[in-house]
């Protein structure tokens, strides 16, 4: 099992100095939920240090692609076609994605990442005959479903491990609307600044993040997967630890951490108390009778 | 031009039969299995039968959502159930996820629909389901009128767009509150609405909304001004949500959208404060347009409201009428009494009033008061109804 993880200029160089294998870089306009994403020549220019450090490197192209946004996505795919020596993998979301890297023959080198879409072996079958790189799983879901998965998978898998998930996105500007509203002059202050939720009833504080691709609510607790490391080898080939939102010392303390516990060393557990296992354990409820929400469909 | 489809939900049999009675050219339902919507009055395989016998009787369609994304447990059953639909002769399925579309295209030659929990918002992702053996998509409520101008330009297949009804304030499909917080599966039938909960915003230890609880909570979505542009833009299917609404919105809004849709393409001149005046006896909710203008902003969020005001408006269904006596039976569906100024919906005609003088009950006893829900009761009705004709309060005007 590969270890990887988010990067960008700022952390690159520490990261290269660890024992991974390999990073993923956001870019510009075309990547959410990724602290420091850079531009195209940007990532030619990380990359080469990336390679020379013996990593592999992705890029994150996840965001939710509107008509408008059609034309980056081109310049993006133009630059790459000419630019991928060093690229070995580009995860998406956006089916448009996978239509641009077609016209540039770049779908091998594709990795399905649509966060909560991926939750069966039926999906990776899919994606498998779609002839893609690797798919990232559904987060919420439980390690037997993984074990499942993975032994019926013919495709590498990947499985964000460790980190702060996010756990909804509208295109709404929904903290500039409530000071819009109770006529607060604070809109500009609380654009892309780490706020907190707390629900009347509950004691959790969800990270709220409001940016130019919308409004993002994170979980209250990162993830922490030290536990199922040893279950989840057989089964996934990359490992990705997301440090938004950690800072960087305590990135590369996790990611020092994990380097140990991959090689078979013990990890101190009192430092990760404030994480969770997430939904490794947990079975969401899907049971008849429920009256269940609407607004779907 | 193409016909536009007016596709409205169904969460049982009665409200089926009410939608395609009362202007719907296609209704999508739940089935037991596959749906989100998985509460126990969905449809059985023999109710799924019957609808599409009612339906095709009247030349009309029936589309099945299965649209979860399902873990290892839920795919038993899978083809066994999609290959029933098929014998059914359901007109489409609505899928979103990829393992149920593969299994649809492999074993079956269901129609499929690629559901809004994909959240589609550009042409490149319709043409990826078109070259895979798609019929349509229904576009995610997040792209603009202006987008969707540009989009129909280049798509591929038939597309259809929300119209009207609750709106998830999340890209639909990509929001796991309800998973985190309540351990309940958003995207497996189990939404629990944890967006229109009332939070407090905190930078740090410092609470930013200090006079009403901070939300994210949308407005119902309603499109009564920009039916025409969608029509004429070429939208395959304008569609309301609501498989959970009461008969009276589904009656209400079905046909309000129906008159529309037909005045617009038969280029009668349309007062559209009339249309918006009707839509609202069927609102619970507050509603704006959502994305159709752009970007949304405060005018397209619920503030320190209550999430949903129940409509008391809807007082009975007809059950049957006889023309002789001018009686009709009637199903009790709120409180009302005699000396009310009552209004028929009706699919036949516009709605008329009358002064409800008396009633009996179900011994035959005058009445005053129908207080029981469901009670049965006879009452004197001057104007000829009929079956799923349906009786509310008239509103002053």
């Amino acid at each position: 099992m590969k270890l990887f993880t988010t990067a960008n200029e700022k952390s690159l160089r520490e990261i290269a100095t660890k024992n991974l294998d390999g990073v993923i870089f956001g870019v510009h306009g075309l990547s959410q939920r990724i602290e420091g994403p850079v531009s195209l020549p940007e990532v030619t220019t990380l990359s080469k240090i990336a390679k020379a450090n013996g990593l592999e490197v992705y890029l994150n192209l996840n965001a939710i692609l509107h008509e408008d946004d059609l034309d980056k996505l081109d310049d993006c795919f133009s630059y790459l076609a000419k630019n991928s020596e060093n690229i070995d993998g580009i995860l998406f979301a956006d089916l448009a994605v996978f239509e641009t890297a077609k016209s540039v023959d770049l779908t091998d080198k594709l990795i399905y990442y649509p966060e909560t879409y991926l939750t069966n072996p039926g999906d990776v079958a899919f994606w498998n005959n779609e002839q893609i790189k690797s798919v990232v799983l559904t987060r919420e879901m439980t390690l037997e479903d993984i074990k499942t998965i993975g032994t019926g998978s013919n495709m590498p898998l990947t499985i964000i491990g460790h980190g702060y998930l996010n756990m909804f996105h509208s295109k709404r500007r929904l903290i500039k609307s409530f000071f819009d509203y109770t006529k607060k002059q604070h809109a500009k202050k609380y654009h892309n600044k780490v706020l907190k939720l707390k629900e009347e009833i509950r004691e959790e504080q969800y990270p709220i993040i409001q940016d130019d691709f919308g409004t993002h609510v994170f979980r209250a607790n990162p993830l922490a997967s030290f536990k199922v490391l040893e279950s989840l080898k057989p089964h996934v080939a990359v490992f990705v630890v997301d440090g938004m939102l950690f800072g960087l010392e305590r990135h590369m303390k996790i990611l020092d951490d994990y380097v140990r516990a991959l090689a078979g060393e013990t990890v101190d557990s009192s430092a990760y108390h404030d994480h969770d296992d997430g939904f490794y354990f947990k079975k969401t409820v899907y049971e008849k009778g429920k009256e269940p929400g609407h607004d779907q469909d | 031009m193409i016909k536009t489809e007016l596709l409205a939900p169904a969460g049982d049999l009665e409200k089926l039969k009410v939608a395609l009675l009362y202007g719907a050219d296609a209704v999508f339902l739940g089935g037991k299995l596959f749906s989100l919507r998985s509460r126990a009055s969905n449809f059985s395989l023999k109710d799924i039968e019957e609808a599409v016998d009612f339906a095709h009787a009247l030349g009309k369609k029936i589309y099945v959502t299965t649209n979860i994304f399902p873990h290892p447990e839920d795919m038993a059953g899978l083809v066994e159930y999609l290959k029933a639909l098929e014998t059914l002769h359901v007109d489409a399925i609505i899928c979103a996820s990829t393992a149920v579309i593969d299994a649809a295209r492999r074993h079956t030659n269901l129609e499929i629909h690629v559901s809004t929990q994909q959240s589609i918002t550009n042409h490149r992702a319709i043409n990826f389901w078109a070259e895979r053996g798609v019929k349509r998509v229904v576009l995610a409520r997040e792209v603009t009128l202006e987008e969707l101008e540009n989009l129909t330009a280049h798509a591929v297949l038939d597309l259809e767009v929300f119209i009207h009804g609750g709106m998830c304030v999340s890209y639909s499909g990509k929001c796991t509150l309800s998973n985190n917080m309540t351990d309940r599966d958003a995207n497996r039938g189990g939404c629990a609405h944890s967006c229109r909960w009332n939070y407090d915003l905190l930078d740090g230890n410092e609470k930013l909304n200090e006079t009403m609880p901070f939300s994210m909570a949308s407005k119902d979505l309603q499109a009564i001004r920009y039916v025409s542009r969608l029509i004429d833009l070429g939208v395959h299917s304008l569609k309301i949500e609501g498989r959970m609404k009461s008969l009276h919105y589904i009656a209400t809004v079905v046909k309000t959208y129906r008159k529309l849709i037909d005045e617009l393409t038969g280029e009668i001149e349309v007062d559209i404060p009339k249309y918006l005046l009707e839509i609202k006896k069927a609102e619970n909710r507050l509603s704006s347009h959502g994305f159709m203008e752009g970007m949304t902003d405060l005018n397209q969020q619920l503030y320190n409201l209550r999430s949903e005001q129940p409509t008391q408006e809807f007082i009975g269904l007809v059950l049957a009428y006889d023309p002789k006596t001018r009686k009709a039976l009637v199903e009790q569906r709120n409180h009302f009494k005699t000396g009310q100024l009552i209004e028929v919906l009706s699919p036949d005609f516009e709605p008329l009033t009358f002064l409800l003088k008396t009633m009996q009950d179900e011994n035959g006893n005058e009445t005053t008061v129908a207080r029981h829900p469901k009670q049965r009761l006879q009452i004197d009705i001057p104007i000829p109804v009929k079956p799923y004709d349906m009786l509310r309060i008239a509103r002053e005007k």
